[in-house]
């Protein structure tokens, strides 16, 4: 499967689609992080917008995305997150926590920004 | 029209049948619809039924006044009465079946006043009953649907406060208000929870406040809840403000060392809408 994504100068915008099962899930990470390897990105927006619903592996590849895109040396933001993801997480108590969040594309970029600017 | 002598000829039956009647009773009881034996444990529905005939022949003995319990001779008996309609409630009996295992007592008592008359009187006292019967379950229904329409009510006035006690309001651009009044426990905290995450998203915020000045007490519980709202709000994109901490609020807290982490807490409101335009940038000065 070859998840659509899009390249903002130095940052790599990646939205996580509706329908992804575990495997899919695997194939998006490794997709995503390298990209970043390749493009030597600055910066990462994870657009879950999308996302009805979540469980607990998508939430966990979620938050190791961010992690690992960290290490590969860029900053993450998750954007759109809706209310009702947003309290399945939290019913579940494992909230997508260690990263940044926007509720936007435009505010997730933003913030970005002002992370990579504060690192300069 | 009472005679004396009638009422010491039933009471005497009663002391002598005693047995019989309160055996009477259970089988009574036991014909039921409520399925007695299958909710109380028999030894235990024994001994209630035990001791309501003993406190009601006392009460019998005692007094002349028969047409009213509250003489002062049925206290002991309303009391023990009082209590059991108390533990039927936990244990999630109806009002009906609660008022029908006393009537059976009445039907009960009829067998034994019928036991040694002649047949015409004794079929005419088993209509009488069967009419008694159907009175008595028509008395009920009123009380039931009565019951019934005021727990609904009450149901229906639960969620209105609930609703009205969580109102969400748009002080700047993308700035949320929560004013939070009242005791916090979990179903209001979910309730909160679910508003404060709707109102961000609606309305696009980056800052929630959520003022605290009218929450009595923030222990250990009521803290989690917020920490919980502060994560929510957090994965929206927001940040929240808590404001409105009292003195007594912000020694409790560190006396109990509820760590509130990051959460960013301001004392008054007015603080707390200042650091939150701040976040959102704006520069509020007066005319010169």
């Amino acid at each position: 499967m070859d998840f659509a994504m899009m390249r903002l100068d130095d940052v790599l915008l990646a939205p996580v689609s509706a329908a992804m099962d575990d495997d899919d899930a695997e194939a998006f990470r490794h997709q995503v992080l390298t990209e970043i390897k390749r493009m030597e990105a600055s910066g990462l927006v994870l657009d879950i917008s999308g996302l009805p619903i979540i469980d607990s592996f998508l939430s966990r590849v979620i938050s190791e995305i961010a992690t690992a895109a960290g290490i590969l040396g860029a900053r993450c933001v998750v954007v759109g997150m809706r209310p009702a993801v947003a309290l399945t997480l939290l019913q579940m108590q494992r909230p997508i926590a260690g990263v940044a969040h926007a509720s936007s594309l435009v505010r997730g970029l933003e913030k970005l920004r002002a992370m990579l600017e504060e690192d300069a | 029209m009472t005679s004396p002598e009638a009422r010491q000829q039933l009471l005497q039956l009663l002391l002598q049948q005693r047995d019989e009647v309160q055996r009477q009773w259970l089988l009574n009881l036991y014909k039921q619809d409520t399925n007695w034996s299958e909710r109380i444990d028999d030894s235990a529905l024994h001994a209630e039924v035990d001791t309501f005939l003993t406190l009601f022949i006392d009460a019998l003995q005692t007094t002349e006044q028969w047409d009213s319990i509250q003489a002062e001779a049925f206290t002991a008996l309303r009391r023990h009465l009082i209590d059991l309609s108390n533990s039927r409630v936990i244990e999630g009996f109806t009002p009906s079946e609660t008022a029908l295992y006393v009537f059976a007592l009445k039907q009960a008592m009829h067998h034994m006043a019928g036991a040694g008359a002649d047949e015409k009187t004794q079929s005419l006292l088993s209509e009488l009953l069967s009419v008694e019967v159907l009175l008595d379950q028509l008395g009920l229904l009123t009380v039931e649907s009565y019951l019934n329409h005021r727990e609904a009510l009450i149901v229906e006035q639960s969620a209105t406060i609930l609703e009205m006690a969580s109102p969400t309001l748009l002080v700047w651009d993308h700035v949320v208000l929560l004013p939070l009044v009242g005791v916090i426990d979990t179903d209001r905290a979910q309730v909160i929870l679910d508003s404060l995450l709707t109102a961000i998203s609606e309305t696009e915020s980056v800052v929630a406040i959520l003022d605290v000045t009218g929450v009595p007490v923030i222990d250990t519980q009521v803290a989690k809840h917020i920490l919980t709202a502060v994560e929510g709000a957090h994965m929206l994109g927001a940040s929240v403000i808590i404001t409105g901490v009292s003195v007594e609020t912000a020694k409790t807290l560190t006396k109990l060392q509820i760590n509130l982490g990051d959460v960013i807490t301001r004392g008054t409101l007015r603080a707390g809408l200042r650091y939150a335009l701040h976040l959102v940038g704006v520069h509020i000065e007066k005319n010169a």
